[in-house]
């Protein structure tokens, strides 16, 4: 029994000693263990912050040249052209990041992508350039490149419309009268018509005289016063089934269907004294211009499209061979 | 020992400080790299879809993400080029009861239209740029800090996008360079719309069949008539409608329908060409065909040809051959009528006539 109490003396003892072993701050061990245990704290702080500094490093490399994306939109927003697009793109992409070797491929070839090329999709690809690939990719990032992308798309959509437009429009821009392109469609139906019909055709060309000297002396601005003016004079003196369109440059070109040759004579006269004695505005300036005429016919001269141009043609270079500001007519001496 | 504990407790203070700033640059840098994101899913939406108004509710949609924070309002103006005023195009914030009452934009949208440049005005109570009271005085709600940014293309604004918050301080110059980003592609994605917009505009051919718009084709009807009044021949008009298309659509699927739409284009194409008639396709399964220089019964006979060869006709739908039939009306200048409506009026009696009697057939007015 004695032996019992004095055992469990003992044990309690232990345990106490035990305890305090483990508990006592002034033990000689148990400070070391704290100092370990705090150098090992500061060792994970400083190994989290050399990570988020080495992180930090390469977020800001991907981050620091945002002003790009910027500069970027605004060297393209100059451009409606889809070639000025893409170089544009590339020069300033390159510049910005400082990219050795950037370019636009038609395919992404197995050469490619196996030296560290990143190559990327352009969905409103034009022809040359469905893809673009970057080699020193990390000097961008991927984020970064999907919205220098996704920007370059829209600008080509934007040239690729306006293109469009141009080729939709049947209208002149400046003159308001109709394009080249439209006008020969409706003369090639106007000619079977008459072929049909037996009727007669005249096609009259028209220049106007030193057009140059004006766009010299006055400036572009005032040259495409003049033209505008010239159109308008040419559309409010035809007849309504009458067709004039802008050849071209200072060219201008008219249909009278049904009309004999000595009738479209007298007409092309008209003109040329109406454009004579009119005074076109162009801002401060007052022009006076004139012009030749050229005038074909259909039977007399030629029965298809390009000799008829080309007879009306030649009618022009006569009438400004013999000094400007006339009419003359293919046939006619 | 006692300094070695003191020593390290200080270095780890030292580096915990350290450690906080460089977790709250991460933070701000992983912000930065979110946007970008945000920017990116912004362009491939707008890729994706030339509408206006699609577009304009994307624009701000996807900035609001971005710059919108509680209680932040979201304006997207577009601008008159002829009379350079702003007009309220779009509108988003967080409570449902946000009242503008500027329509054509308030001060600082002014400013920004005037000078052509972005705006940040962090707190407005003391820009000395801008009269507070008037500001007040203008609007039913406090904005206390404004970012504003022009849409510039080809040296015109074409409109302004708006950030406003009634807190102080609750945008940065940060903020400004993203919206500045944003109204850079605002500006092509509007430009986009309005050219594409335009493409539909000028297009007179029909994008499905080849043939003519209806706009364009009325233009060449009204110049017809206008030419032969004055030679005094005549013109006929052909109105033509196939024959219970609805069944074909709802039957076999629109696609089916568009084929048949398709091949009846190239039958009429081909068999026209060389009369010298304009085709064009006046609306759904309607098709109008002007003959210059055809009187009624000249007009007449191309018809009854065309409907016999369209009868003859075979398309494959789901692979099987399948016919159909067309109905005709037809009126003729001078004697029918004068006027280009009028003209096709009876043109379209005659073919109503045609339906009501049994269908494949001509009928004359």
């Amino acid at each position: 029994m004695f032996i019992l109490a004095l055992l469990s003396e003992i044990i309690t003892a232990l345990v106490i000693l035990r305890w305090l072993w483990n508990n006592c701050a002034f033990s000689l061990d148990n400070i070391s263990q704290a100092a370990s245990a705090k150098e090992n704290l500061l060792d994970a702080i400083e190994e989290r912050l050399r990570y988020i500094q080495e992180h930090n490093l390469q977020l800001a490399h991907a981050v620091d040249t945002e002003i790009g994306l910027y500069e970027v939109a605004k060297e393209l927003s100059q451009s409606l052209e889809e070639e000025e697009v893409l170089s544009a793109f590339k020069e300033k992409v390159s510049a910005i990041f400082n990219l050795t070797d950037c370019s636009f491929i038609k395919n992404p070839s197995l050469e490619n992508r196996g030296s560290g090329y990143n190559v990327f999709k352009i969905s409103a690809a034009s022809p040359g350039a469905h893809y673009f690939a970057v080699r020193d990719f990390g000097k961008i990032n991927r984020a970064k490149t999907l919205v220098l992308l996704g920007e370059l798309e829209l600008f080509l959509k934007r040239a690729q419309l306006y293109k469009e437009i141009q080729e939709l429009s049947i209208t002149d821009s400046l003159t308001g009268i109709y394009v080249r392109r439209y006008f020969l469609e409706r003369l090639t139906e106007e000619l079977l018509r008459a072929k049909q019909g037996g009727f007669a055709l005249t096609f009259l060309l028209l220049d106007v005289d030193n057009f140059k000297s004006i766009n010299d002396t006055y400036g572009h601005l005032a040259g495409d016063a003049a033209l505008s003016g010239i159109a308008g004079i040419l559309q409010s003196s035809l007849r309504s089934i009458d067709m004039c369109a802008r050849f071209g440059g200072e060219e201008f070109c008219l249909m009278l269907p049904e009309t004999i040759k000595e009738q479209a004579f007298l007409a092309a006269q008209r003109l040329r004294l109406k454009v004579e004695e009119s005074r076109l505005k162009a801002f401060n300036e007052t022009l006076a211009c004139t012009i030749s005429i050229g005038i074909a016919s259909y039977p007399d001269d030629a029965d298809q499209i390009n000799a008829l141009i080309d007879k009306a043609d030649k009618a022009l270079y006569k009438a400004k061979a013999q000094g400007r500001n006339r009419v003359c007519a293919a046939g006619i001496k | 020992m006692k300094l070695r504990i003191e020593d390290s407790d200080g270095r780890i203070n030292i580096a915990y400080q350290q450690l906080q700033v460089e977790e709250s640059r991460n933070k701000a840098l992983r912000f930065k790299l979110k946007r970008y994101d945000a920017l990116a899913l912004l362009t491939d939406k707008l890729n994706q879809n030339l509408s206006l108004d699609d577009t304009l509710d994307t624009l701000l949609n996807e900035s609001y993400a971005m710059l919108g924070s509680f209680e932040s309002v979201g304006i997207l103006y577009l601008n008159d080029a002829a009379t350079n005023t702003l007009s309220l195009a779009r509108l988003k914030s967080n409570s449902p009861d946000t009242v503008i009452k500027e329509k054509h934009g308030n001060l600082f949208d002014q400013w920004a239209l005037k000078h052509t440049q972005a705006l940040l005005v962090e707190d407005t109570l003391s820009d000395f740029r801008f009269d507070a009271e008037r500001l007040r005085d203008a609007s039913r709600r406090f904005v206390g800090s404004v970012i504003v940014s022009p849409l510039v293309s080809q040296n015109r604004t074409i409109g302004i996008m708006h950030f406003d918050s009634c807190y102080l301080k609750a945008f940065n110059l940060e903020d400004l360079r993203l919206l500045n980003t944003v109204a850079d592609i605002a500006s092509v994605a509007i430009d986009n719309a309005q050219f594409y917009q335009r493409t539909r505009e000028l297009a007179i051919k029909d994008g499905l069949t080849g043939l003519y718009t209806h706009k364009f084709i009325m233009e060449r009807l009204e110049e017809e008539l206008k030419r032969c009044m004055h030679s005094g021949v005549s013109v006929s008009v052909v109105m033509l409608d196939i024959d219970f298309f609805k069944k074909y659509n709802d039957r076999y699927g629109h696609l089916a329908g568009d084929a048949v739409l398709k091949n009846l284009s190239i039958s009429l194409g081909d068999y026209f060409k060389k009369q010298n008639a304009i085709v064009g396709r006046f609306g759904g399964e309607e098709f109008l065909i002007i003959l210059p220089q055809a009187d009624k019964q000249e007009a007449y006979l191309a018809a009854e040809n065309i409907r016999a060869v369209i009868q003859e006709k075979t398309v494959m739908i789901r692979r099987k051959l399948t016919t159909f039939t067309v109905s005709i009306g037809i009126a003729c200048f001078p004697q029918d009528a004068q006027q280009a409506n009028e003209l096709l009026d009876k043109a379209d009696c005659a073919l109503y006539e045609a339906k009501r009697t049994g269908r494949n057939r001509v009928c004359l007015y």
